[in-house]
């Protein structure tokens, strides 16, 4: 016999007492664990989506849509600029890059970006043997997501849906070609239909013409050509644009907010923004696990002395044999600091399956894969504060078998 | 091995039982009889060690127990003095071998498990070491006690009421088991019982007041 086949012995012989107070401490420590590394992975995956944007400008309305609808693909563009404009902002000597972007239809709830390929380089998209950028209009580049899921090869067709989402009307008459399919990324890259803005510009323009031509019977092609030259009206959804110097930061957004019909957002300013949102939500929900930890805590309280009271003939007896004081002290801590290494692992655990639970729902409904790392400073420090404090919650148990009165306790039993 | 001298047993300054004087040599066995409430339990508790006397000299192997700090009372219990509980006190969680070894356990000496299945044996347990402590009977149950008692070949062992409601039979087992368990390790004994069946196997019996 040792002290841990004893302790084992005690905590076996109240199994369910034991397993509610073992499943309390998981349950908390598995919510608060889930909870933080679900905070980083998104943190993560957000300023791994910014890095080198520093300025997105696009349509009037609000920065935080259009952060979502441009950087991140999650909601409805706030409209689009003029080529024209956005062209004399991309010779801003304050910019040193500025990647345009041109959105507008979709391919089975993936969205198309009419681009230049410097925005799939940005993210350091790489292809699958065999593919390339397009050269022509009407090609394109998938996202490893889009090619899993939609299960297309380079060299098959596309036909993409008006809207940016699926269920919209069909440009089944210009169909894109696949040029190549990217590796995956672990970016928004992952679940884009990559194109030129030409092609976009293509199809909607296409559109516009078969609907001028039904409007007018004319025929006047070089009157047009010169009426496009002096009145451009293609435009673009947005510009990603990384600053030439610090100094642009301070005076591009202030100067485009007021000085144009554009609106500059700041990804990083917005996403902080984002974050601080949905961190309310995640505080209050880890402060529920830190409630759970608590109750824990106390149901280990409550279970060691009930079951100390329930056990002080034995306490008494131990002493009776020879047991010095602080040998029942550290018999009854033992138990605690057991429940709570066995309730720690099982939390480990059970936040390891909610963690994969969650990132396949997320995945499987957003297309986004988290990137939810191993055992971190994170996790190790919550473990260790949850164990510290089921051995503080048995160290007032303990304390009382430390005290016990021997005689009166074994002539009252 | 064993001297009392001018002992008051008690609790909070206040004498329950008095013992004049009393000697006893290794493997002599005593009774101390008297009816319930007389201080039986207060006097075996000063005996071993767990309650401190009201006054008087308690001398066990040349050790005046009383003039030991607790952690070496405790220790030179769990080394020289064996007990047997009237109300048995056996840990439930653990099973029939553990209970018997658990007097080692807790004072950190070898656990001769052989000698633990050799006394559950005499015991007439044979076969029983794993068997839960809670699926025996109360006659088996104390004569677990006992043979926990013996396991460390204790200089005195100390029974209060060991054949209290159990059967002739019963009461008879447990007695010899305890004297033949003595006489083999010359260890003195101290009986306290009110049971008159059993006072013609003791070398000394004493009879404790009724204090009501």
């Amino acid at each position: 016999m040792t002290p841990f086949t004893l302790t084992t012995a005690n905590l076996r012989f109240r199994p369910l007492s034991t397993f509610f107070n073992i499943l309390l401490l998981a349950a908390g420590i598995a919510m608060i664990l889930t909870l933080g590394n679900l905070e980083r992975a998104i943190s993560q995956n957000l300023t791994r989506e910014l890095k080198g944007i520093d300025l997105v400008v696009s349509a009037k309305g609000s920065p935080l849509q259009i952060i979502l609808s441009t950087v991140f693909q999650l909601d409805i563009p706030t409209g689009n600029i003029p080529l024209a404009e956005a062209e004399k902002l991309q010779k801003n000597r304050l910019v040193k890059s500025a990647i345009p972007m041109a959105l507008g239809d979709s391919y089975q709830g993936f969205r198309i970006v009419g681009t230049t390929t410097a925005y799939p380089e940005h993210y350091g998209a790489e292809f699958v043997e065999g593919g390339k950028f397009w050269e022509d209009e009407m090609q394109a580049v998938l996202g490893a997501e889009v090619a899993r899921t939609s299960g297309l090869k380079t060299g098959d067709t596309l036909a993409s849906s008006h809207g940016l989402t699926a269920g919209g009307d069909s440009h089944a008459d210009a169909p894109y070609t696949v040029t190549g399919i990217l590796k995956p990324t672990g970016t928004v890259i992952d679940r884009l239909v990559l194109t030129s803005v030409d092609s976009v510009w293509h199809i909607h323009g296409h559109h516009h013409h078969e609907e001028e031509e039904a409007h007018d019977d004319h025929n006047h092609d070089h009157d047009h050509h010169e009426a496009e030259t002096k009145n451009d009206t293609r435009e673009l959804t947005a510009l990603l644009i990384t600053y030439a110097s610090p100094l642009a930061a301070a005076t591009l957004p202030r100067a485009i907010n007021k000085g144009t019909d554009m609106q500059a957002a700041s990804p990083a300013f917005e996403t902080a923004r984002l974050l601080k949102l949905t961190g309310t939500g995640l505080d209050i929900a880890r402060a529920f696990g830190v409630l759970l930890l608590g109750f824990a805590a106390l149901s280990f309280f409550v279970a060691l002395s009930s079951s100390l009271l329930e056990r002080t003939p034995e306490i008494a007896l131990m002493r009776a044999l020879g047991a010095s004081r602080r040998r029942v002290f550290t018999y009854i801590l033992l138990e605690g600091c057991v429940m709570g290494l066995i309730g720690t692992i099982a939390g480990l655990a059970l936040s390891f399956l909610m963690q994969l639970g969650l990132n396949a729902w997320i995945a499987a409904n957003n297309h986004v894969a988290l990137d939810l790392q191993g055992l971190g400073l994170y996790d190790l420090t919550i473990c260790a504060f949850a164990f510290l404090l089921s051995a503080l919650a048995a160290m007032i148990p303990a304390f009382r078998a430390y005290k016990i009165d021997i005689s009166e306790t074994l002539k009252r039993a | 091995m064993l001297t009392l001298t001018d002992l008051h047993a008690g609790y909070d300054g206040q004498s329950i039982v008095h013992i004049p004087a009393l000697s006893l040599d290794a493997g002599q066995t005593c009774l101390l009889r008297g009816q319930s409430g007389s201080g039986k339990t207060t006097l075996l508790h000063t005996l071993a060690g767990i309650l401190q006397p009201v006054s008087g000299k308690i001398d066990i192997l040349g050790t005046d127990i009383a003039t030991l700090t607790e952690s070496r009372r405790d220790r030179f219990r769990g080394d020289n003095i064996g007990i047997v509980f009237q109300t048995l006190h056996l840990v439930k969680s653990l099973n029939v071998l553990d209970n018997v070894l658990l007097g080692s356990f807790v004072n950190d000496r070898a656990q001769d498990t052989e000698k633990a299945l050799s006394l559950l044996t005499s015991a007439g347990l044979d076969n029983m070491h794993d068997k839960p402590i809670t699926s025996l009977s109360q006659g088996q149950a104390q004569r677990v006690a006992i043979a926990r008692a013996l396991l460390a070949s204790p200089k005195l062992l100390l029974a209060d009421e060991p054949t209290s409601s159990l059967d002739d039979t019963a009461a008879s087992r447990i007695m010899q088991l305890l004297l033949a368990g003595c006489a083999q390790n010359k260890t003195t004994l101290i009986v306290s019982s009110h049971d008159a069946r059993i006072a013609s196997s003791f070398d000394q019996v004493i009879t404790l007041q009724d204090r009501s």
